[in-house]
């Protein structure tokens, strides 16, 4: 506020209310709608290099190499032998449980 | 040619004026009434009322405007239709503007519905005039005025 406005009496200024403890809450006699799905987790790829094993692979991924299982249940229709995979597969990569 | 370009540039001049009109006629409509609003799908909502009780069904049986600084501040809502997946928004405002509390509700009304909101202020209401402004699916179906003394 400026001297002049004090002098001639010029406008208060209104403090600001604060509402920053207000509460609130609401209920419904109607049911809730179903929430929505959650974000389906983005999917992980990994293509296989000489000298993989999913065990290897479970450990670069997971950081537990007993984890291959999950990578080898995932991925069942393109892996046969769990001890065989191949250069070039495109494995996905299951997010870690 | 030139006659035909000023002709096509008139129409659509019109057409863009007709638009417009169209919706600010929509907004008038929807902001300020608190009387029943029809959105784009069959639920709508047939009242709001300000109260400082509900009753057991959700409903403020006895309508206010104005409120004393301790009590708490009841909206119900009452819908009419069948909806999957509704959301309801009630936002109060204060008199200069600022947000006193925004809440969300996503209901699945099947019917005649009565949804509640409330607030309340431990420190106690300003004196003012409040606003409270209800929305369905986005869209502003009705508001209430009151006051705290």
């Amino acid at each position: 506020m400026g001297l002049l406005d004090k002098l001639f009496g010029g406008k208060e200024e209104k403090p600001r209310a604060d509402f920053s403890n207000v509460q609130s809450g609401s209920s419904s006699t109607a049911p809730s709608a179903p929430s929505a799905q959650p974000a389906a987790a983005p999917k992980r790829t990994y293509t296989v290099v000489s000298g993989d094993s999913l065990s290897k692979i479970a450990k670069r991924e997971y950081g537990d190499a007993q984890k291959w299982k999950a990578i080898y249940e995932a991925n069942r229709d393109k892996i046969s032998n769990p001890d065989l995979i191949h250069p070039g597969q495109v494995l996905t990569i299951p997010p870690a449980s | 040619m030139t006659t035909r370009f000023w002709l096509a540039a008139a129409c659509a001049l019109t057409l863009a004026t007709g638009t417009a009109c169209n919706r600010d006629t929509a907004d008038d409509t929807a902001a300020g009434t608190g009387t029943a609003t029809t959105t784009a799908s069959e639920l709508r909502v047939d009242e709001i009322r300000l109260g400082n009780a509900i009753g057991a069904d959700n409903r403020v049986a006895t309508e206010s405007d104005d409120f004393a600084t301790n009590e708490t501040i009841y909206a119900s809502i009452r819908t009419a239709g069948t909806a999957p997946n509704a959301t309801l928004v009630a936002r109060w405002t204060f008199e200069d503007g600022q947000v006193v509390s925004e809440d969300t509700r996503t209901i699945a009304p099947n019917g005649s519905d009565v949804t509640e909101f409330h607030i309340t202020n431990p420190n106690g209401w300003p004196a003012g005039n409040y606003k409270l402004e209800v929305m369905l699916n986005g869209q502003s179906v009705g508001s209430k005025d009151f006051e705290v003394k």
